[in-house]
């Protein structure tokens, strides 16, 4: 059994209890075990290092230090905000050596490098690997499902810290899709600003951001979007129902590991595809997943 | 007894501004060895060399430092000042009081210390100084120009006119370079092709220049006057003495390629030439895509030749020429925007280059010079132009202005005007760059009699809807976010280094700055120069640059290389290696380390009791040798000296310190 280490996070806990028990579910399915870091604490997402330069290499750096005395080499964040704050802790740390001794001191213990840190999507490639998908797909699996893959911002970004060329048309995601036998649709959105926590402060322009990307998906007609991110899920999930957003039809939003799971004919209700506020069940139907 | 004079140079405010000159004079006028010590405003002005001259007379002084500007700015100047009055011409030594000193020193009392101990080396160093001569070399009068756009084709003809020999050399079946691309230029609107295709022509026709397209230099070696050129002259599988040029063999050739000429929005056959007014207007064979290459079937143009020129066994050939200097005009690439992920990456085919526009409004183009969009064919009625596409952007590591994008779109949309009159043309820039004559005046009319909009913003993003292009942009002028729905988008693509700029700078010995543009020898003085002497540079390839300033730097080069060859031979340099063949042991390291191939062997013979002993020493060939030094640094037995840099000047100066 394969063994890595697990930081959910806030909101894996709470807002995306679905990404984590569909995470749990195929990490079951595929033999792998996740050992969630004892006494994790917050990433420090966004506040902190909004504020604190130091404050956010601390708080997401304790999280590595624990990692490393709890032996585990490698772990996954599946929410995308809590693994751009590990790598980008990472970054500061390895490079600014006054900040690693105040670490250091602060915590009394001895910060080690080399943790390797996994987004979700980086897990399934890496970890999971998308031959084992093929091989497991249940019937057609997501066969006519045509997908926009939604990766939002953090993924691809900051340049500096994940040193990716690319940031406009990342194929992560669509690899997966395609790998489970549906359609990964080519669409010009994938890595747009969902207007995440904007939402709150200023919902007129976080509406105008995420209409752009549902229109952008509903034209070049996908049944659904997916993303690996619980911000960007809320976003585009929790705010269709808004007038305003004039959408013809809605447009069921899933996190990428659910649609794998569904691939792979775990049952839905394990995967919590019903705890969405866009309606999940018609299009499931009409695809025979779930 | 030796008698050193030294002379402190303020350059005006330059040195005097962060040294004490006055302290560096009375520091050595201390020193044992110095007969004479002064101080002047300009040392390299007429008044300052006559006061270095009258001093050396009224002084009888043997040798001389001048505590001035780095020795590659005046030491020429300083050593033609002793050689007036006398003296051996090498007996001369630079102490750099600015470049190494004042320019990167701001604490004056330290700078003044350092400025001491930078004249007190100099003075150590001169006292071992030994006059040095010249000898003199044959020039062969013969120059090679590398690259047959509009740069290479003016300094062919330029020297080819003053009456010395050129070979021409052309990577590509025809010359033209990118100037044949273009439809029309700025700023008056002239027909590209109708001012160039004369030239060509001349180039074709001239008794003077020898004309190698098709062909690849491979190595370069030698020095000025005596240049060895090596080309590879790829096989054409065509015999050009046969070829009539009829154009049959194209005609039926079925094999469709990509045409480099259009830029990717045409095709050219497997046998063909670069475009229909081609110089040589005889065709190659492509031979990575033919048929009968690739397969061995086919054979239609042999078949179809009435001349019997279609030669399939031809091989390439190696050419060996002798010139005595080298015109580099091997142009520029355009900046590749697949980079711009945000417009695209390359997957929308109606987001287009500033080249491939070009093309589509050439009347020999693609499209017979209408402008239909490449997806669906259709007139655009609305047109946006991206400025600064690879150029002033950091991010993309192109800081530097490309020089003709802003006005080449002016020119565009002027000609949009002229082609599909009732488009509306939108044009996102970030500053308008139109330095140059009558080039303001020409971004004028663009609007007023083009009507094109000007939008201050650089666009974010660029996404399809329906059969649209979408631009998001900022209009930094009202400070407002805007959306655009267009139906063409042209890229104003900057100037970059060609691919492989580097592996051929270093070919010929030449440098090249940070993005890979070659080096003039002086951004100022020697623009034209490199730093290898009789290797001139002409075009885009030292730098983004346009039709105009291309030509006259081409222009320039050939009057260089005429200059080289008005005279018969050329004086060699007096600071090279010589051998103490009493001390040489042969053991030849210096010969592993000489990158000009300089050093050759000899036997000499002695009589020891009564027996003719050989011993093999090493010896330096002046004329090759460029004095770098690598050879007496190599050397364990200290047998190899470089004039002007021996042993003993060296540690004389260590000891100084």
């Amino acid at each position: 059994m394969k063994r890595i280490g697990y930081y959910p996070g806030c909101s894996l806990h709470a807002t995306a209890v679905e990404f984590d028990t569909s995470l749990k579910a195929i990490c079951q399915h595929f033999g792998i075990e996740l050992v969630e870091i004892a006494d994790w604490n917050c990433c420090g997402s966004s506040p902190a290092h909004n504020n604190d330069g130091f404050l956010a290499a601390a708080l997401a750096g304790r999280n590595l230090v624990l990692a490393a005395e709890q032996g585990l080499e490698e772990l996954v964040a599946p929410c995308a905000s809590c693994f751009s704050r590990l790598k980008a802790a990472q970054h500061d740390l390895e490079h600014n050596e006054a900040w690693r001794a105040e670490l250091e001191k602060r915590l009394q213990a001895s910060y080690q490098s080399g943790v390797r840190i996994r987004s979700i999507l980086d897990f399934l490639h890496a970890v999971i690997g998308l031959d084992a998908l093929r091989d497991r797909i249940v019937g057609p699996g997501l066969a006519g499902l045509k997908v926009a893959s939604y990766y939002g911002c953090l993924f691809v970004r900051p340049q500096e810290i994940l040193g990716r060329q690319e940031q406009e048309n990342p194929q992560e995601m669509d690899m997966v899709v395609n790998a489970l036998g549906g359609q990964a649709v080519d669409w010009p959105f994938k890595t747009e600003c969902c207007g995440n926590s904007l939402a709150l402060a200023r919902p007129d322009v976080a509406q105008r951001a995420i209409k752009a990307i549902l229109d952008a998906a509903l034209g070049v007609e996908s049944d659904c979007i997916a993303t690996a991110c619980p911000l960007c899920h809320a976003n585009l999930d929790m705010r269709q129902g808004r007038q305003g957003l004039k959408m013809s039809r809605a447009l069921p939003v899933f996190y990428i590991t659910q649609l794998v799971g569904l691939a792979c004919g775990l049952p839905a209700k394990e995967l919590g595809v019903d705890q969405h506020l866009v309606s999940t069940r018609s299009l499931l139907s009409a695809a025979n997943l779930g | 007894m030796k008698r050193v004079g030294v002379f402190v140079c303020h350059c005006g405010s330059n040195i005097a501004g962060t040294v004490d000159c006055a302290a560096v004079v009375a520091a050595a006028r201390r020193i044992p060895a110095v007969a004479y010590a002064e101080d002047n405003k300009y040392t390299c002005s007429e008044v300052g060399q006559e006061q270095i001259r009258k001093a050396v007379q009224t002084h009888n002084l043997d040798r001389v430092v001048v505590a001035a500007c780095s020795p590659r700015m005046h030491e020429a100047t300083f050593r033609k000042t002793i050689a007036s009055v006398g003296l051996n011409p090498y007996m001369l030594e630079i102490a750099n009081l600015r470049e190494q000193c004042s320019w990167v020193h701001s604490d004056r009392q330290a700078a003044t210390a350092k400025a001491i101990d930078l004249v007190r080396l100099a003075v150590a160093k001169v006292l071992y100084n030994k006059p040095l001569f010249t000898s003199t070399l044959p020039v062969k009068k013969r120059a090679v120009v590398i690259g047959g756009g509009i740069a290479g084709i003016q300094a062919a003809l330029d020297i080819a006119e003053a009456g010395h020999p050129v070979t021409l050399i052309e990577r590509s079946q025809s010359i033209g370079g990118r100037m044949a691309q273009l439809d029309k230029t700025f700023p008056t609107l002239d027909c590209s092709s109708c001012i160039l295709m004369p030239r060509m022509v001349d180039v074709g026709a001239h008794p003077m220049i020898d004309l190698m397209t098709y062909s690849e230099v491979e190595e370069v070696d030698g020095f000025i006057g005596n240049f060895r050129v090596k080309v590879r002259q790829r096989a054409k599988s065509v015999d050009h003495s046969k070829c009539t040029g009829c154009g049959e063999c194209t005609e039926k050739c079925p094999t469709q390629v990509p045409a480099e000429f259009e830029a990717g929005l045409g095709e050219r056959k497997a046998i063909y030439t670069d475009f229909p007014q081609a110089v040589p207007n005889k065709p190659v064979i492509d031979r990575d895509h033919c048929r009968y290459f690739l397969d061995g079937k086919c054979g239609i143009c042999r078949k179809v030749c009435q001349a019997d020129a279609i030669d399939y066994t031809q091989t390439d050939r190696q050419v060996e020429i002798e010139a005595g200097a080298i015109v580099v005009a091997t142009g520029f690439d355009l900046f590749d925007p697949a980079k711009y992920g945000e417009y695209g990456g390359g997957r929308y085919p109606d987001v287009i280059t500033g080249l491939q526009f070009e093309r589509l409004i050439s009347a020999s183009g693609p499209t017979n010079g209408e402008i239909r969009r490449p997806s669906d064919g259709r007139v655009p009625e609305t047109i946006a132009f991206i400025k600064c596409v690879g150029s002033r952007d950091e991010a993309h590591g192109v800081p530097y202005c490309s020089r003709v994008c802003c006005m080449y779109t002016a020119k565009q949309a002027m000609l949009v005007k002229e082609h599909a009159k009732d488009s509306k043309v939108y044009i996102f820039y970030i500053d308008v760059r139109a330095a140059g004559k009558g080039y303001e005046e020409f971004y004028q009319r663009a609007q007023t009699d083009a009507g094109a909009t000007y939008v201050r913003g650089r666009v974010a993003k660029i996404f399809p809807r329906g059969e649209k292009l979408v631009l998001w942009a900022e209009d930094t002028l009202i400070g407002k976010q805007l959306e655009l729905e267009v139906d063409l988008v042209v890229l104003a693509t900057g100037i970059v280094a060609r691919e492989g700029a580097v592996e051929f700078a270093q070919k010929m010995g030449i440098s090249y700055d940070g993005h890979r543009f070659y080096s003039e020898a002086h951004p100022k003085l020697r623009p034209v120069d490199t730093n290898v002497d009789g290797i001139f540079l002409a075009g885009a390839c030292q730098g983004p640059k346009d039709i105009p300033d291309t030509v006259a730097q081409a222009s320039a080069a050939a009057v260089k290389v005429c200059s080289i060859f008005s005279k018969e031979e050329l004086e060699t340099n007096a600071m090279v290696a010589t051998v103490d063949e009493n001390i040489c042991a042969g053991c030849f390291h210096c010969r592993a380390v000489c990158p000009s191939g300089a050093i050759d062997s000899k036997i000499l013979h002695a009589w020891v009791a009564g027996q003719d002993v050989t011993r093999r020493v090493a010896t330096v060939n002046s004329g090759v040798c460029q004095g770098c030094g690598s050879c007496a640094a190599a050397c364990p037995s200290g047998a190899m000296n470089v004039g002007g840099f021996s042993n003993e000047q060296i540690l004389g100066e260590v000891e100084a310190l």
